[in-house]
């Protein structure tokens, strides 16, 4: 399934891109969307590894410095961007959804 | 201790069903301990909850390899065991499972998986292809009769042509579940929907079917260390293998993490070349004794027809052995003909005759039957076919557990089937 992830991002994506507004390794990572979400977002290891070596290649996030054996990520500008991006498209659609069920609970 | 065991030889499309299984022994509480050979999951209770993970082994560069195992541990996850295709990982009951994007692991999936169905396609389809053709439009006469010359010299080679079939069969089904596997990852990604889990009964079909074709390579790899302990092949051929096994372990010194499978084949060679050196050193006169006499040998068929035997040679093994020859008949400008060809000058044969031994009469109708390609039963003879091949008359000839194939452009009387069979018959009692 080819899908350009950078324009629409999975709910993944959107949670560890989120994350790196603040500087932080790839466990803490998966700790801060697990506390963000009340646990119902779980991003696996493997999967985590494979985001953040694609974000670091798409320029959405860059390396920041090593402590104690992690590598620790900050999202740039351009991910800032593609999070705003998903942001405005997520509210889009749930200010579609309120107009239709209002124009449905007036009819 | 109390152990539990499980068959656990799951091909690649099935890697799902693997970790389903670990999981179900994990929630039973029970830990593996290790996987013996590839073949069998040996588990022990387990002291804590766990879970399992598999990874594809060849997820990351290995330079970063060190930074993907230190994040896994980062989040519980402890690298268990390195199998042909996945690392095993094992964790805590309640981590979250390795790979959580579905797309993702479809894409990695995908491309490990279409690799394999070309490479099997490639084999497999043709295998089939030609095993119905020679079976239904009889169209492999030359081939069959090649591979049955060698099918006398080599145990090996008689073992790879009775799996043939099995293999070409065994690859299509392969290639079907693995079409299906693949399917049901895509639709599950595109859906959004968890990675779908084979069932129990399907996996341990999987499971089987892998086993299957390991069996068969260690079938034919038996036959090989036959071949060098009966004399077939020559005891250089120990040393073809010690080769092979330094080779294999050499590259699995120099590449860390891919290196488990390579010191397995390692380990294989050179048990090979110790079984069939100790095998040859001790059994090497009584196994050689188990070879067949070749029939009719120092055979000259045609006497008063051909004048000259050619190229004689013989070929034996325990369950199939021949004598192949060539007579060449009178002619006005000497016994031989030769005629010139681009690549020199070579005799030209009036006739070529095949002879054939094997050990059960069962198996010398199998190989008649292989034989039978495009011929048509002789009137009036039992056990004889007769037929073209090109300007050629093609004679067959069955007696018991002998075989006769008579190729030629002579033009023969119509008595000899009878005088050859006598002869077969005689070859027999001796």
């Amino acid at each position: 399934m080819a899908r350009k992830k950078l324009e629409t991002l999975t709910e993944q994506m959107y949670y560890v891109l989120l994350a790196l507004r603040k500087e932080r390794h790839g466990y803490a990572v998966m700790q801060a969307i697990s506390a963000l979400t009340d646990g119902r977002v779980g991003v696996g290891a493997g999967t985590l590894y494979a985001l953040l070596e694609r974000f670091e290649k798409d320029g959405l996030i860059r390396f920041t410095r090593m402590e104690e054996n992690r590598k620790y990520y900050q999202i740039t500008e351009a991910g800032d961007q593609a999070l705003q991006a998903e942001y405005q498209r997520i509210r889009r659609q749930a200010a579609d959804l309120e107009r239709v069920l209002k124009e449905e609970e007036e009819a | 201790m109390k152990r539990r065991f499980s068959l656990f030889t799951y091909p690649v499309m099935d890697m799902k069903a693997a970790e389903a299984a670990l999981n179900r022994r994990a929630a039973a509480g029970w830990r593996l301990e290790r996987v013996w050979l590839g073949v069998l999951a040996v588990f022990v209770p387990a002291h804590v909850p766990v879970r399992y993970c598999l990874d594809w082994c060849d997820n990351v560069k290995d330079m970063e390899w060190a930074d993907y195992l230190a994040l896994l541990a980062q989040a519980g996850w402890e690298k268990k065991l390195e199998l042909r295709y996945w690392n095993l990982y094992e964790g805590p009951a309640d981590a979250v499972p390795v790979q959580t994007d579905g797309a993702e692991e479809y894409r990695r999936f995908r491309a490990k998986v279409l690799r394999r169905m070309i490479w099997v396609a490639v084999w497999s389809v043709p295998l089939c292809l030609l095993s119905m053709l020679s079976v239904l439009l009889d169209l492999l006469g030359g081939p069959i009769l090649a591979l049955l010359l060698y099918a006398s010299a080599l145990h090996m080679m008689w073992t790879a042509l009775a799996l043939l079939p099995l293999w070409g069969l065994g690859g299509l089904v392969w290639l079907g579940r693995m079409a299906l596997r693949l399917r049901q990852w895509r639709r599950a990604a595109e859906e959004g929907e968890p990675t779908p889990v084979p069932g129990r009964w399907s996996g341990l079909a999987g499971a089987l079917l892998a086993l299957a074709g390991w069996l068969s390579v260690l079938v034919l790899l038996a036959a090989l260390a036959w071949d060098v302990i009966a004399g077939c092949l020559p005891m250089a051929t120990v040393l073809v293998m010690i080769l092979a096994g330094a080779v294999w372990r050499i590259r699995a010194a120099l590449g860390a993490r891919l290196g488990a499978g390579l010191r397995r084949m390692a380990a294989l060679a050179f048990l090979l070349a110790a079984v069939s050196a100790g095998g040859r050193l001790v059994f090497g006169e009584t196994a050689a004794a188990a070879r067949l006499a070749p029939p009719l040998e120092g055979g000259h068929l045609f006497h008063g027809v051909t004048e000259v035997v050619l190229y004689h040679r013989t070929a034996s093994t325990a369950l199939l052995s021949c004598t192949d020859w060539d007579e060449s008949g009178p002619t006005d400008d000497g016994p031989l003909r030769t005629r010139e060809t681009p690549l020199g000058t070579r005799f030209d044969v009036g006739t070529r005759c095949t002879a054939w031994r094997a050990r059960w009469p069962w198996l010398a109708e199998g190989t008649a039957a292989l034989l039978r390609g495009g011929l048509e039963p002789a009137e009036g003879l039992d056990h004889v076919w007769h037929g073209r091949a090109g300007e050629d008359e093609v004679w067959l000839l069955q007696q018991d557990d002998l075989i006769l194939r008579v190729s030629t452009e002579l033009t023969l009387d119509g008595d000899w089937p009878r005088r050859a069979l006598a002869l077969l018959e005689e070859e027999d009692g001796t």
